[in-house]
């Protein structure tokens, strides 16, 4: 796993995963093989600057809890499907897709799942307000020069307000 | 419009039916639609449609400050609402680093598993309706309708009562609780064995839900299932053990699992539930501090930082919620995942090759409540 680009810390009681997008699947693979077999839980979300998919694992032997989390420029926001390792994230692969945005490649049945098939909008993005209207004066802000699976001391506490 | 309202026959054959079962069947629990193809009694293929109910929580919460956000979610599973509150109230505590006295970690506790009997009593009469059985149905909302009073004496509302808080609960148990809560565990076990005689020892259910929608273990773990779903297919996998929360590691409890995985064995799992919950309420009784706060020192304004899951043993399985906060009085992002959400994944696995009339047997032992499906 060393020449994956990732930062791990511990929060809590959790080992918490910054991963690149290009290793996201990779490492993820790597943690399903280290007995990582229950998915607990998968959410996209609106960073300001991008969207970030984060993934909560959980060992039923171990006892080992994880978070994995990357994030994807708005022009591009595709990561690799995990379905295939743990078939319980397909419906939060969808609602990620519905609600945030996100695309996850080789997805089975990549539809919407909770609003409505013609819908056209990603209602937790934070450009719209809670009625679904666009804010006027909602701008991203600048990706990050230090991202978060990037070691470097003097940048860590960058501006990014909800590092996972 | 919703969705494709229907699936695509299988080109050369004119013998498979599709039928569309729901938003509106009465079986649903709600509004889920299941997309069937039959062939005779059989299933062949099984679309779930979701989303009928759907209000969108977590952006409407990301517009409220913490202490609004709790009574929000005590509207996803409405029929075990008080449940819901706390791994959302468990997870701020933590980023704030709130210490929660002994007294309200008890008395959190009384009233979760009071409200975990609450619900599996209200999954027993509808899930015995739709297996044809009316009595069940009156004798369980009597038992529920004490636990809803209880709620009421103490928290003023019966079924969303927005009793937790951070730090604790909201305010002192009535000055009779203790002697109330003890009287209704004493009827409530000389219920037990009515309840017994009716369901899990009549043969005419037992023939309906042995050997009926089979689920096993491997397939269990690898959906997400949680709760009485994945302990039925022989997983013991409780919140409760395997992530301690509040008082729960003080407390002596058999976590019921049986390895057939088929709807008698989740029907079976949720009766031994209430049993191990009225076994909890009273070792709790015993040992709850009489005196004492019961609520532990909170800042004035809740402004965490920082980002934490937190998960609980609701009466459906494991529900998490995820809070990402930026040390501001609004929350950036609220993720709350659902058990009956990633239980309801298994229409397809449990429905294909199943009768028809045994697909309402599986899905009342899902035990699904779309108020927490769709959020």
């Amino acid at each position: 796993m060393t020449e994956l680009r990732f930062k791990k810390t511990t929060e809590f009681d959790e080992e918490v995963y910054a991963v690149h997008p290009e290793d996201y699947r990779a490492l993820l693979e790597a943690l399903k093989s280290e007995g990582f077999d229950y998915p607990r839980s998968l959410t996209g979300m609106d960073t300001g600057y991008g969207l970030r998919v984060v993934v909560h694992l959980y060992g039923i032997e171990s006892g080992r809890k994880a978070t994995v989390y990357t994030d994807v420029p708005y022009d591009a926001p595709e990561v690799p499907s995990v379905t295939d390792l743990w078939p319980g994230l397909e419906w939060f692969e969808r609602e990620a897709y519905d609600l945030v945005g996100l695309r996850f490649a080789g997805h089975p049945d990549h539809r919407r799942i909770l609003l409505e098939e013609d819908w056209t909008l990603h209602p937790l993005l934070k450009r719209y307000d809670t009625g679904g209207y666009l804010l006027p004066d909602w701008q991203p802000a600048p990706w990050p020069e230090t991202p978060p699976w990037q070691e470097e001391e003097a940048a860590e506490e960058s501006q990014e307000g909800g590092e996972a | 419009m919703r969705g494709p309202t229907t699936i695509d026959p299988v080109p050369g054959r004119t013998d498979e039916m599709i039928i569309n079962m729901g938003p509106q069947h009465p079986a649903t629990h709600g509004v889920l639609k299941v997309v069937v193809g039959l062939d005779g009694e059989r299933i062949t293929r099984a679309v779930p449609h979701i989303g009928f109910l759907h209000r969108n929580h977590e952006k409407i919460e990301e517009a409220r400050t913490y202490s609004q956000i709790i009574s929000y979610a005590d509207r996803m599973d409405y029929v075990s609402g008080l449940q819901n509150e706390l791994p959302f109230i468990l997870a701020v505590e933590d980023l704030l680093g709130v210490e929660v006295p002994k007294r309200a970690q008890y008395l959190r506790v009384i009233f979760f598993e009071l409200f975990r009997i609450a619900s599996h009593l209200v999954w027993l009469g509808t899930g015995m309706l739709d297996l044809g059985a009316i009595t069940p149905f009156l004798y369980t909302f009597r038992d529920r309708e004490m636990i809803l009073d209880l709620t009421e004496k103490t928290a003023g509302a019966r079924m969303l009562p927005n009793y937790y808080t951070f730090g604790g609960v909201r305010r002192d148990v009535h000055p009779d609780f203790f002697k109330d809560v003890a009287e209704f565990l004493d009827f409530f076990e000389t219920r037990l064995p009515d309840y017994y005689a009716l369901v899990l020892d009549s043969p005419v259910f037992q023939a309906r839900a042995v050997g009926v929608g089979v689920l096993s273990k491997e397939r269990a773990i690898a959906r997400g299932a949680s709760g009485p779903v994945i302990r039925a297919s022989g997983v013991p996998y409780d919140v409760r053990k395997a992530e301690p929360y509040d008082a729960y590691d003080e407390f002596e409890f058999e976590i019921p699992t049986r390895p057939e995985g088929d709807v008698y064995a989740r029907f079976w799992v949720r009766f031994k539930e209430m049993e191990e919950s009225v076994k909890i309420i009273r070792q709790a009784l015993e040992k709850v501090p009489k005196v004492g706060p019961y609520k532990g020192k909170v800042p004035p304004r809740v402004k965490p930082k920082g980002a934490r899951y937190r998960a609980v043993e609701i009466a459906r399985g494991h529900l998490g919620t995820y809070v990402v906060a930026d040390g501001s009085e609004y929350p950036v992002r609220i993720k709350h995942r659902s058990p009956s959400f990633a239980n309801l994944q298994l229409i397809p696995d449990l429905f294909v090759g199943a009768r028809f009339a045994d697909a309402i047997a599986i899905l009342s032992s899902l035990d699904p409540v779309f108020g927490e499906v769709d959020r």
